[in-house]
């Protein structure tokens, strides 16, 4: 393995991504996302001697956003909500090549996994950070909560 | 001359980037086809003439790779040129896929630029090879 994973190099990465391709600012916080809602929440895995899960978790009016920015629109329109759940399962996929490179290597073809993406409750994805290997709580320039997470999944 | 460009990517929004890319760049684009695995775009090489590929490698039923290494088994496909847009980012990867025969690997996030640099080369290419 390149790295072992942490919290700051995951948020640090993913701070990155959304600047770089959804044009939305965040940085960390100690904030967890709202438990009175239920985010939107990208699953999928990475392997390679290793397979690892990734898991994005976001305010349903932030897929919008990373929709309507992916697509050049307003995050108010028809369009943006349409696109919410592939905007996060296509933000989730360019993460997840990212981060295939800092756990496994740049010398090495690793298989990224399709990307799955549900409503959840609020509780169960607080269960689901718990149990991860590290995770990190963000926090955007608009104020939209979201969290990533990777868990071990042992070898592949 | 316009041209007829086929993207393939199982992301509706990625499709839709891509799309966008292509018409910034200046290209007289008579027709985007869309396909959203490799299998419906071979499907789709078969029935009718494509001068770009633009096409994602981790796709669900056939991905960007066994799509290419399809497409070199067949004579009227082997010469369209493939541009590969992927968040794969591992140089094993890249170099895999271009010792497939992709004329380009650009990783995800792309910039438009990126897109319309390529596409000028390509062309570029072809008019030199006499097929402009």
């Amino acid at each position: 393995m390149a790295s072992a994973p942490n919290s700051e190099s995951l948020s640090r990465t993913l701070i990155g991504l959304l600047a770089d391709a959804a044009f939305v600012f965040a940085d960390t916080t100690t904030t967890p996302l709202p438990a009175d809602e239920n985010p939107l929440v990208a699953r999928l895995t990475l392997a390679h001697d290793e397979t690892w899960e990734l898991c994005v978790c976001v305010q349903e009016k932030l897929g919008d956003v990373l929709a309507a920015n992916l697509l050049g629109t307003e995050s108010e329109t028809r369009e943006a909500r349409a696109a919410s759940v592939d905007a996060l399962g296509e933000l989730a996929n360019i993460l997840a090549g990212a981060l295939a490179v800092e756990l496994f290597g740049k010398d090495v073809v690793s298989r990224i996994g399709i990307p799955v993406v549900t409503l959840e409750t609020a509780r169960a994805v607080g269960e689901r950070l718990a149990r991860s290997t590290c995770w990190a709580n963000l926090l955007t320039e608009e104020g939209h909560a979201l969290a990533v997470a990777l868990t071990a999944k042992g070898g592949a | 001359m316009s041209y007829r460009i086929l993207v393939v990517d199982d992301s509706p929004v990625s499709r839709r980037m891509v799309c966008r890319a292509v018409i910034m760049s200046g290209l007289d684009v008579s027709e985007i086809l869309e396909a959203s695995n490799g299998q419906e775009a071979l499907d789709l090489l078969g029935k009718s003439w494509v001068d770009i590929v633009l096409a994602d490698i981790n796709m669900p039923v056939m991905n960007g790779a066994e799509m290419v290494r399809e497409m070199a088994k067949r004579d009227f496909m082997q010469v369209t040129p493939v541009i590969i847009i992927s968040s794969e980012k591992s140089e094993k990867r890249m170099e895999e896929m271009l010792g497939l025969g992709v004329h380009t690997y650009l990783g995800k996030p792309f910039r438009p630029e990126q897109i319309k640099q390529v596409i000028g080369e390509i062309l570029r290419e072809r008019e030199e090879a006499g097929h402009g």
